[in-house]
């Protein structure tokens, strides 16, 4: 089963985001998110692989009875059902949404035991995560950083056209009448991002920086620019797997530096990256150098339309680098 | 708006109600000032024919700290209680319940007002759709729902996401009376309201499907028919039907002409006020969380 159904993620746009415009087992449900979820549970039960899509991650709150049950269900059932199924949803700011286009949900997700929860950074990342979601038997949460879905990466995909505005060209529906148009699909090979499994993006020794999603690009900027202006070094690890996490890479890093700043938007009460905090106390105290740190985002009710509040609730690359800063510069 | 929208100053995303006014119009203009209407992020329309002030939603369009939501919530949240607009949501379907509980209120407070759920086509397929229609008929509330059917959802049309495309009968199903208003004709709805409004008053709902056609994108100021999802044929006949220009055209000429220089002028204003009014200071993050209580 390789269906992919949401609100208008079949023609004639492919998702708010074009994220599955022109592929031929994309069609539209009814505006149900409840439905949307329960429907591709009951796909799951009767042996299909569905993916389905809520439009933004800030439309799943009222789905969270299903995603509980969806996670139980394998586990309560004694092994007799298993759940295949792959929930893709945008999450987090930065399209200047407003309230209800802005939210988190990682945080919500990572309560949700017996769901595996992913985050790409990257395009190839989510190509990766995406297949390896697919594949993988049980319930995986997708979540698109809405900021990051047009961007281009700097790794392409296996098969991609190189030159810029190619792929476009290809994949991208005409402006105008489409009624014939159809994809040509780049020859496009098979890539897997194991579930669980962060990856090292700059490598250094003077602190661990854990990110993933939207500030993960902030923080390797920070990085970047703190290792010109002071010659500091960080491993920034990009987290990739929210749930399973990837508690080895991490742990071998900070037993490196002895210092680190674990970073996301989600609001800070509660957290996911505090439970990460409290592993890191539990198992490292003594490895600490200084005290850890997380930079989150505000507890609010919502982010604010006006950019001032946006800036004022999630990490921005200022907020990062002088976190950043603080923890490579604080006396041992 | 549309005009305004390519100078990047209105940040938020819009949601226009151009070809649609006639659904709040034609309500709006029959309630009482005591009567309370919820709406939902299609609500420029909603918020002005209930009295809403102009300039705080041009200023919250900006996101500005004069905007009627303080320039947190844009376009999709304009709300002005004082005139009984209670709100509108991003989240589809989400008002409708909260209406029944307002109606469901204004019941048991013995007070004689009503209230008006605005909605779309779409909404209708949301689990709480249903159950609010449950309530208010279990417990004969005095409100008046108002499904907007311009036949879309976003790009699907009606009949690719219904299997029964016929709100009306969904309706009836509930046992709530049920009539569809074809053309969205203003003054019709209008005059149904009126006559309606004294028996829901007193206790019973009331379900209306007001037909309409949204002449821009499902968000933005533009015209979408290049996506091939619709036609313009399809919006041809409501254009003819325009409503706006039918109530011009009942106005004499002079009249005319004053009356459309007055609200150029408050458009203007509404603009300027926009443009001069300062954005939100940071500390206005923490604003309006919690209520303080005093005790
Ligand atoms: C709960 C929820 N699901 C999905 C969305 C995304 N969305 C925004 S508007 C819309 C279509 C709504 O159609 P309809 O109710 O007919 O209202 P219209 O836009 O036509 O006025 C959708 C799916 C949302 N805002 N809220
Ligand atoms: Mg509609």
């Amino acid at each position: 089963m390789t269906d992919i159904f949401g609100e208008d993620v079949g023609p004639p746009l492919g998702g708010v985001f074009t994220a599955t415009q022109g592929l031929k087992t994309a069609w539209n449900s009814p505006l149900d998110e409840r439905g949307i979820v329960g429907a591709a549970m009951g796909i799951a039960y009767a042996g299909g692989r569905p993916v389905c899509e809520i439009q933004f991650c800030d439309y799943g709150f009222n789905t969270i009875d299903l995603l509980k049950v969806a996670g139980n269900q394998r586990w309560a059932g004694a092994g007799h059902y298993s759940m295949p199924i792959v929930l893709m949803t945008p999450s987090g700011s930065g399209i200047r949404g407003s309230l209800y286009h802005s939210h988190s949900f990682e945080s919500i997700a990572s309560r949700l035991a017996g769901w595996k929860i992913v985050m790409p950074s990257n395009p190839l990342d989510a190509y990766g995560l995406m297949l390896s979601a697919i594949a993988d038997p049980n319930p995986v949460m997708v979540l698109l950083p809405k900021a990051l879905l047009r961007v281009r990466g700097d790794k392409l995909i296996p098969g991609e056209p190189e030159e810029e505005g190619k792929l476009k060209e290809l994949i991208d529906a005409p402006v105008g009448d489409r009624s014939r148009w159809r994809p040509r699909w780049p020859d496009v090979q098979e890539h897997f991002v194991p579930l669980g499994v962060g990856t090292l993006v700059r490598e250094g020794s003077h602190a661990t920086v854990v990110s993933y999603g939207r500030t993960l690009p902030l923080c390797v900027q920070a990085a970047d620019q703190l290792e010109k202006e002071n010659g500091w070094s960080f491993d920034v690890i990009d987290l990739r797997s929210i749930f399973p996490y990837d508690w080895k890479m991490i742990s071998a890093s900070l037993m490196k530096t002895g210092r680190i700043l674990i970073v996301n938007e989600d609001t800070e009460v509660t957290n996911f990256g505090e439970h990460l905090l409290r592993r890191v106390i539990d198992e490292h105290f003594y490895d600490l150098l200084v005290r850890p740190r997380a930079l989150m985002g505000k507890h609010v009710p919502g982010i604010g339309l006006n950019q001032v509040y946006e800036k004022n609730t999630v990490p921005q690359l200022p907020d990062i680098k002088q976190a950043m800063h603080e923890l490579a510069e604080e006396e041992a | 708006m549309a005009r305004a929208y390519p100078s990047d100053k209105i940040k938020s995303p819009v949601h226009l109600s151009i070809g649609q006014e006639a659904a709040s119009v034609g309500v709006c203009a029959a309630l009482e000032p005591e009567d309370v209407v919820f709406g939902t992020y299609r609500c420029h329309a909603l918020y002005l024919a209930k009295g809403g002030d102009l300039k705080a939603m041009i200023a919250e369009l900006y996101g500005k700290v004069t905007g009627c939501a303080r320039g947190k919530g844009g376009s999709m949240h304009l709300i002005g209680t004082e005139v009984g607009m209670h709100g509108a949501s991003a989240v589809v379907g989400t008002t409708i319940a909260n209406a029944i509980g307002h109606a469901y209120a204004l019941k048991y407070q013995k007070k004689n007002a009503l209230v008006v759920s605005f909605f779309g086509d779409g909404a209708t397929e949301e689990g709480v759709f249903g159950e609010s229609l449950n309530f208010a008929v279990l417990k004969q509330l005095p409100i008046i729902f108002v499904c907007e059917n311009n036949q879309y959802a976003i790009h699907t049309h009606q009949s690719r996401r219904q299997g029964k495309p016929n709100v009306c009968a969904r309706a009836e199903a509930y046992g709530i009376p049920a009539e569809r208003i074809e053309h969205g004709d203003v003054l019709y709805l209008y005059e149904r309201i009126k006559a309606l409004a004294p028996k829901v008053r007193g206790g019973g709902p009331h379900f209306l499907e007001v037909m309409t056609y949204r002449w821009q994108e499902h968000v933005g100021p533009n015209r979408d028919f290049q996506l091939g999802y619709r036609t313009e044929d399809e919006m041809h006949p409501w254009v003819e039907n325009d409503q706006v220009d039918r109530l011009k055209h009942m106005v004499d000429g002079p009249r005319r002409a004053k009356l459309e220089e007055e609200v150029e002028e408050e458009i203007a204003a509404a603009f300027a006020f926009a443009e001069s009014s300062p954005v939100p200071p940071a500390e206005e993050l923490y604003a309006d969380i919690f209520k303080e209580s005093h005790s």
